[in-house]
């Protein structure tokens, strides 16, 4: 029986493999994600805040230097040398100072006009300093803090100035020039990354320092006019922009109120937060890989569930299809393995009234064949006796007509061959001899068989054809009993094609309709195929072509097809016909093939 | 639109500008545009193409006088300033901060040589490592450490190798024996005794590849005399031995003086070598602090040869080699019939110096010049402050090769230098 294929989606597997893999990866994706994002906002949160810690720290060591500048000079503008005339207690001093702390470039002593006194600078003192006007805060006892200007030969510089007093009264100035070179050597040392910048910018954006020196030689310009405001306005904070070079940086800044320059501390988002990716990657490729295994399971696991369904659908076709001794193998002890037990016992009890069944139709067969041959056999005997009594009656003349004799004889001799074959043919049908099973190649046979019959199909007209797809198909079978049906069947076909035409002879394996899987070696069958182009078979008669003493034909028995039938039947095989009325018929024998050895 | 454009460019602007079609006008500013920028990429493209041919060297000013620097070659060594056709290269510019020359040598392929070298002078170290950070120069040398690392760590088509300097350095303070204060053995001995060295060192040479010196040769010198002075830092010594020629502070003014003349001379020294800077400070501080009133002077390295050569100085910290014979001695310790700067005058050097100056073989040299290197040592024409045994080679690793050799520790000349990417 063939069942319409089912679908992919439609499949049992299919479904259980679908329901499986959403089960699993759902949550697991949806886990994966909130994992993801749950790290990636941690790692980029602990990234933001060691840069911002950096920039902060940076500003304060920055203020902390010059504020320590600040301090020295404050405390050294307090020294008795200071208001003393002794200019080389003076020189020595200043000279000292600059000696020990790097910080100052050089270090001056004004008095309140603004002229040099003494001085570290080796050139021409008047020269190095410019007060611009700071003098008169400065004579009026205020600290001075110049804004960082880059010198000559690029250095950033910045000028202090502490008032020198005496009794309350400022008599002088101690001006020192700064040399926040240092700072370069901090934000080196504050470089996140292999393409992490730091740097401190004034408050018109130009670099004061920079990891790249070069931004600062060339006097460039921070860009980031937010950041600049922010800075401006005391914030600290990070930021993401992108560059000139169109780089998506992330820049964490902290200002320097007093000084009011920023400090930056700024990497690629792609540098700062690969980590951060790349966990996100592990997770995600985790995720894919759980999600395949899950599936791999799930598809092996529905496997198992849907395998004995597959056998048992299997089975049920094959009874459905007249295989009444097939059985499906129990593959376990759930429900579709009670179910497989329940259907072997079904198909046991079928096979059980199909048996019984046969034998009634047998009884049958053989009361209708007695009166039949009863019927066939009373003939001849009248006939018989009318030829004997004749015969006798000649036999009595004076003079025998003995041509007329011999005709008797002849009749009765006839009738009683007649009579013979009707019995042997009875025989053979009332009790079949048993089976001489020999490991045949069905080709061969087929072939010896053409090769006897050729001279009597080829005056008719017939060609005769091969289609042999697997010409080495060996059955286990009797070869002499296969070979009278195969003749029967053949003569049939000859027999239909009065006008000439053309005979298809073909061998190949049986593929079930059923998935494979679930198929079992010993259903595995050959089909013997008649095909011919004669005059075919009424639809009504398609049924009763199999019955004894059926037939149509002039002088036909009605013996060979139902004997045919009777044979295969033995082989545990069956016969399935096609016709079409005027484009010929189809027989296939199906005999099942040897279970091959392992 | 706005294009900066000049002369004959400017009236064909204004001569499509007074085009009545739009058209016209826009197809004008286009070809005007178009032909302007073709221009500039080819002036951009010439100007690279004659600085890829050129070897950009670096000097400090305060090192090198720039008439004097020279340019081995095979024919010889040659002065690069000045004009001279026997010289292998012709002079194309020269001046105190730029001398550009231009090989003559025929044989030489211009593509895989450079063919002209340009000398660029540097007022101080700071504006050379600025130049060097941005590319400007393919070599140079610096002192100090923190100067070769801020290069490394700034641009990566540097080379910065550690090596001795071609001829061991040292450097000195060198005193006019025409001053009337430094004419005296005690004042310089008091001088030398007055440099706290250990604190120069400490402080200031600790990262330089330095060593102290006591006399002209440092102990590497195969002639090294044992058993010169060390002239350890002494401020009581170097205060008696002034006392005992009459130098005290009469005036209370912390400076010393006799016969109401004050203890104060000037120091010529290298301008822009931060080193050298520090150094002087610290000599200064010293000195100072004995009632020496020191005046530093800085200036360039040709300013210091002219008033060396004019004798219009008192000291003078220099840097210089002495080569292993008294000829070289004499060139800068001679009397005034030598030559030398100092009018160093002293009988028995004079005498030694001649005695060696006989002798031929350098074997037999070598008692007499350790002879005269205890006498340098215990009159003390010179304060002998350290010898350099390390510098900084910086070369512009991404334009050239073939410019070391390591087996000989130090650089090839210039013109065994080789192009990286030799063009056409």
């Amino acid at each position: 029986m063939n069942l319409p294929r089912i679908k992919i989606r439609d499949r049992l597997l299919t479904r259980l493999l679908v329901s499986h893999i959403f089960l699993v990866t759902v949550p697991l994706f949806l886990t994966g994600h909130i994992l993801t994002n749950t790290a990636q906002e941690a790692v980029e949160r602990t990234v933001l805040e060691r840069n911002l810690e950096f920039a902060r720290r940076s500003t304060a060591l920055i203020e902390s230097s010059v504020e320590k500048a600040r301090d020295i000079l404050r405390l050294s503008a307090q020294q008795p040398v200071f208001y003393s005339d002794d200019r080389i207690g003076k020189e020595l001093t200043i000279n000292s100072m600059v000696n020990e702390f790097s910080l100052f470039k050089m270090i001056a002593i004004l008095d309140t006009t603004g002229s040099v006194l003494a001085s570290t600078a080796y050139e021409d003192p008047d020269r190095s300093i410019t007060t611009n006007g700071s003098m008169l805060e400065l004579a009026k006892g205020q600290k001075h803090i110049s804004d960082v200007y880059v010198s000559k030969d690029l250095l950033p510089l910045m000028n202090l100035a502490e008032p020198i007093r005496l009794h309350n009264e400022v008599i002088g100035v101690l001006w020192a020039v700064v040399d926040l070179t240092a700072m370069w050597a901090l934000v080196d040392n504050n470089v996140v990354g292999e393409h992490g910048e730091a740097f401190i910018f004034r408050a018109d954006g130009q670099y004061i320092a920079h990891s790249d020196r070069r931004k600062v030689y060339m006097r460039s310009h921070f860009e980031e006019q937010d950041i600049i405001r922010a800075v401006a306005a005391d914030s600290s904070a990070h930021k993401v922009y992108v560059n000139r070079e169109g780089v998506e940086m992330i820049a964490a800044y902290a200002p320097m109120k007093e000084l009011n320059w920023g400090a930056v501390i700024q990497q690629p988002t792609s540098e700062a937060f690969a980590s951060a990716r790349k966990m996100r990657l592990q997770i995600l490729i985790l995720m894919i890989g759980s999600s395949a295994v899950a599936a791999l399971i799930a598809f092996f696991y529905t496997r198992q569930i849907v395998k004995p369904v597959q056998l048992l659908v299997s089975g049920i076709d094959r009874v459905a299809a007249g295989e009444l001794r097939q059985r499906i193998q129990i593959l376990g002890k759930d429900e579709i393995g009670q179910l497989a037990e329940r259907f072997n016992t079904m198909a046991a009890k079928l096979q059980e009234i199909q048996n019984k069944l046969k034998r009634t139709e047998r009884l049958e067969t053989l009361g209708k064949l007695s009166s039949v041959i009863s019927h066939e056999i009373r003939n001849p005997l009248n006939s018989m006796v009318i030829n004997m009594q004749l015969l006798r009656r000649e036999f009595a003349k004076p003079r025998r007509d003995l041509k007329k004799m011999e005709h008797y004889h002849q009749v009765v001799a006839s009738e009683i061959k007649r009579v013979d074959g009707l019995v042997s043919n009875f025989l053979l049908i009332a009790k079949p001899p048993k089976l001489e099973k020999t490991d045949c190649t069905l080709t061969k046979l087929l072939d010896e068989m053409i090769t006897v019959q050729m001279p009597n199909v080829l005056p008719k007209g017939i060609r005769v054809e091969r289609d042999y797809v697997d010409p080495a198909l060996t059955a286990h079978v009797d070869e002499k009993k296969l070979y009278q049906v195969f003749l029967n069947i053949f003569l049939n076909a000859v027999e239909a094609m009065q006008g000439g035409g053309r005979i298809v002879l073909g061998v190949r394996r049986h593929i079930p309709t059923i998935s494979s899987e679930g198929e079992d070696t010993e259903a595995l069958m050959a089909a013997v195929s008649f095909r011919d182009t004669g005059k075919g078979i009424p639809a009504e008669d398609l049924n009763r072509i199999f019955d004894f003493y059926y037939s149509k034909k002039e002088h036909g028995t009605g013996i060979g097809l139902s004997l045919a039938q009777q044979i295969v039947e033995e082989h545990s095989g069956f016969i399935r016909v096609k016709s079409r009325l005027g484009a010929g018929s189809e027989f296939t024998i199906f005999l099942p093939l040897r279970k091959p050895q392992s | 639109m706005r294009l900066n454009v000049k002369g004959r460019s400017r009236k064909l602007l204004r001569f499509f500008e007074r085009q009545k079609s739009r058209r016209a006008r826009i197809a004008g500013f286009v070809l005007l545009g178009g032909a302007q920028f073709l221009a500039t990429c080819a002036a951009a493209q010439t100007q690279r193409q004659l600085a890829r041919n050129t070897i950009i060297i670096g000097i400090l000013s305060g090192e090198s006088d720039y008439r004097l620097v020279e340019l081995a070659t095979p024919d010889g060594t040659f002065q690069i300033a000045g004009f001279g056709n026997s010289r292998p290269f012709e002079t194309i510019e020269s001046s105190p901060s730029r001398i550009l020359i231009r090989l003559k040598t025929e044989e030489r392929d211009d593509s895989i040589y450079p063919n002209k070298i340009e000398y660029r002078f540097f007022p101080n170290e700071r504006s050379l490592v600025t130049a060097i950070i941005l590319e400007e120069i393919d070599y140079a040398r610096v002192d100090g450490s923190a100067s070769a690392q801020e290069i490394s760590r700034h641009s990566r088509i540097y080379r910065v190798q550690p090596l001795p300097p071609p001829r061991y350095t040292i450097s000195l303070i060198l005193y006019n024996f025409s001053n009337n204060i430094l004419r005296s053995r005690n004042v310089r001995q008091a001088l030398a005794y007055g440099i706290n060295q250990d604190e120069i060192f400490k402080r200031i040479l600790s990262e330089s590849g330095a060593d102290m010196l006591r006399g002209p040769f440092d102990e590497d010198s195969k002639i090294y005399a044992p058993g010169m002075k060390d002239y350890d830092y002494d401020p009581k010594k170097a205060i008696a031995l002034l006392a005992s020629d009459g130098w005290r502070d009469t005036d209370r003014d912390n400076i010393l003086d006799r016969d109401g003349q004050p203890l104060r001379f000037r120091l010529f020294f290298s301008d822009g070598l931060s080193v050298e800077e520090q150094m002087i400070r610290q000599i200064k501080i010293d000195w100072l602090r004995l009632g020496i009133d020191v005046q530093p002077m800085p200036m360039t390295a040709s300013a210091l040869n002219d008033r060396l050569k004019n004798g219009d100085f008192d000291a003078v910290l220099q840097k210089h080699r002495f080569e292993e014979t008294p000829e070289s001695l004499e060139a800068f310790f001679g009397d005034g019939l030598g030559g030398g700067p100092l009018k160093y005058l002293n009988p028995n050097y004079n005498r030694t110096l001649a005695s060696s100056k006989r002798l031929k073989d350098s074997k037999a040299q070598t008692p007499s010049l350790q002879r005269l290197q205890l006498i340098l040592n215990e009159d003390q024409p010179a304060a002998y402050l350290y010898s350099q045994w390390n510098t900084y080679y910086i070369v512009n690793h991404a334009k050239f090769d073939n410019y070391l050799n390591l087996a000989a520790r130090q650089l090839r000349p210039f013109l065994e230098w080789r192009l990286k990417r030799p063009g056409p």
